[in-house]
């Protein structure tokens, strides 16, 4: 791997990450949040990459407008599968992030705690942009999304030949309706020059089992389906290692993008890591 | 007779304009002394440049001093505050947002004077203080070839941010004393040239000299030995005392 994953990152060659989000029914259930108010994990997803997708906005604006680092997507799959975001954006597969800051579905207002420069904290109302709304219906069509991720990373590879490669982050609770390693592999098979497509996996835990997270080793794992999501997933790049440790995480050298029984921490810090390539322009 | 070499170069694949470095250098005839002053916006600021060249102007105008910079910080962000915030346009969520975070740069300022040399700064813009191209010091000390491609500290324009604490220092002016201000990317460079035993300065100043500074900096951007980032330097050879 280590000539590979290194391309910089800039508005001629941007990469792509695009988010497969399970939205079935049992994603109405509370997701582990050790110390926290409870939270579906329905929520706590959208959240979770509401606040993605905010960071990410903002890490690219600048004065003159929001450069075009990134192209992001998510798909979502539940009762129905396809592209997820609402409002103007709804119906549509990668967007330049540039369209993803201007186009939020709603603005929120939502309290935040902020230094006073008196030493004290006082509460501001901050501006909070919606894209993905919570849904939790319907069965876990995984394969589906997997079919309908490869058509979308295929399109965008053959127009980004030379790009840093795209991320696939799978987010779920559940187990596949079939043959998962295959339809995981044809993403993977995708590529460009720097490597080929990543596809990252994290499951989400409705009870308290300790989450792994980033194995390197499928013994370490507790059941088939973890063993499952293990082979599905690609191995974090050397920058995303490096930034696991700087964040206090010890993944080994082989590590996956893989993390099972997350809990909300677990789940933040999935998605932190993972949406890290090389270094931006 | 003052010898000065300014130069600048944005990242591989930007304009001019998208450079967020910034320099200036100044000679003050009354006082008998020169200003140097370099400034490197971070990445993730919206208005980087901008608040670079702030910096650097303010820099000047406190003459090099210090005490007269600091104290004229408030001052500087109230003015910046004013003069980047629109009260009358309803913003785009990401630009309320962007502003309200401030902007950061790391700077370093020096002042050579008849005798004397002094240079204050935060962050990882570095100053070589040399001689016959090799290096007696450089400010600030603690940073070596590995620890300035850390997260460095920054200057904010917010009024409520914590102002890093200033590393200072000065020395007596000696014969044959040069000065090299540059940002980090170059000063990588040249502290990993100077651990394997090499002669960075020679080579650099060969290039300024020869008004090929964008050709050297290039070339070592595409043989990977330096961080494609904006690139910038200041070099300034005093009159003999």
């Amino acid at each position: 791997m280590s000539s590979k994953y290194s391309k910089e990152i800039s508005r001629t060659n941007p990469t792509a990450i695009l988010f497969m989000v399970d939205q079935s029914s049992s994603m109405n259930d509370n997701l582990v949040n050790e110390g926290g108010a409870p939270k579906s994990k329905a929520v706590a997803t959208a959240d979770i990459i509401n606040r993605f997708l905010q960071n990410l906005v903002l890490k690219c604006a600048k004065n003159e407008g929001v450069r075009d680092y990134f192209h992001v997507g998510i798909i979502g799959y539940g009762i129905t599968t396809g592209p997820a975001l609402s409002g103007p954006l709804g119906g549509r597969s990668l967007i330049p992030i540039s369209e993803i800051a201007n186009f939020p579905a709603r603005i929120e207002e939502r309290e935040r705690k902020v230094d006073d420069g008196a030493g004290g904290l006082i509460e501001t109302k901050v501006k909070f942009p919606i894209w993905l709304d919570p849904v939790a219906n319907g069965g876990t069509p995984m394969l589906d999304a997997f079919a309908r991720s490869e058509a979308i990373i295929s399109d965008w590879v053959q127009s980004h030949p030379d790009s840093f490669p795209p991320i696939v982050l799978n987010v779920t609770d559940g187990e596949a309706d079939g043959d998962l390693r295959a339809a995981a592999q044809s993403v993977r098979a995708l590529g460009t020059s720097d490597g080929e497509a990543l596809v990252f996996n994290v499951h989400l835990s409705a009870n308290s089992p300790k989450s792994i997270a980033f194995p390197h080793l499928r013994e370490a794992l507790p059941d088939s389906f973890a063993e499952t999501l293990f082979d599905c997933s690609s191995e974090l790049t050397p920058t995303m290692r490096s930034y696991a440790q700087q964040k206090g995480l010890s993944p080994q050298a082989g590590a996956k993008g893989f993390v099972f029984n997350a809990d909300l921490s677990a789940l933040v810090a999935f998605i932190d890591i993972g949406t890290r390539p090389s270094n931006l322009r | 007779m003052l010898r000065l070499y300014t130069a600048s170069v944005p990242k591989e694949g930007l304009e001019e304009e998208e450079n967020e470095d910034a320099l200036r250098v100044a000679s003050f005839a009354k006082e008998g002394e020169i200003v140097g002053a370099i400034a490197d916006g971070a990445t993730e600021s919206a208005q980087a440049a901008k608040w670079s060249q702030a910096i650097c102007d303010h820099l000047l105008a406190s003459h090099g001093r210090e005490a007269v910079f600091t104290a004229g910080l408030s001052t500087l962000r109230q003015k910046w505050q004013r003069d980047t915030t629109s009260r009358s346009e309803e913003l785009p969520w990401f630009v309320e947002r962007k502003r309200r975070e401030g902007d950061y740069a790391a700077f370093r300022g020096l002042t050579i004077a008849k005798d004397t040399w002094s240079t204050f700064g935060c962050g990882d813009c570095l100053l070589f203080r040399i001689s016959s191209g090799y290096p007696h010091q450089w400010f600030p000390g603690h940073l070596d070839s590995e620890s300035i491609l850390e997260r460095p500290l920054l200057l904010s324009s917010d009024a409520l941010a914590i102002s890093p604490r200033l590393d200072v220092d000065s020395g007596e002016l000696r014969l044959g004393d040069e000065f090299v201000l540059c940002t980090d990317a170059l000063a990588a460079w040249i502290l990993w040239r100077l651990d394997l035993g090499e002669t960075p300065f020679a080579i650099l100043k060969e290039a300024l000299e020869q008004d090929r500074f964008l050709s050297l900096i290039s070339d070592l951007r595409q043989s990977k030995n330096m961080k494609n980032d904006d690139t910038s330097v200041v070099w300034i050879c005093p009159t003999s005392t």
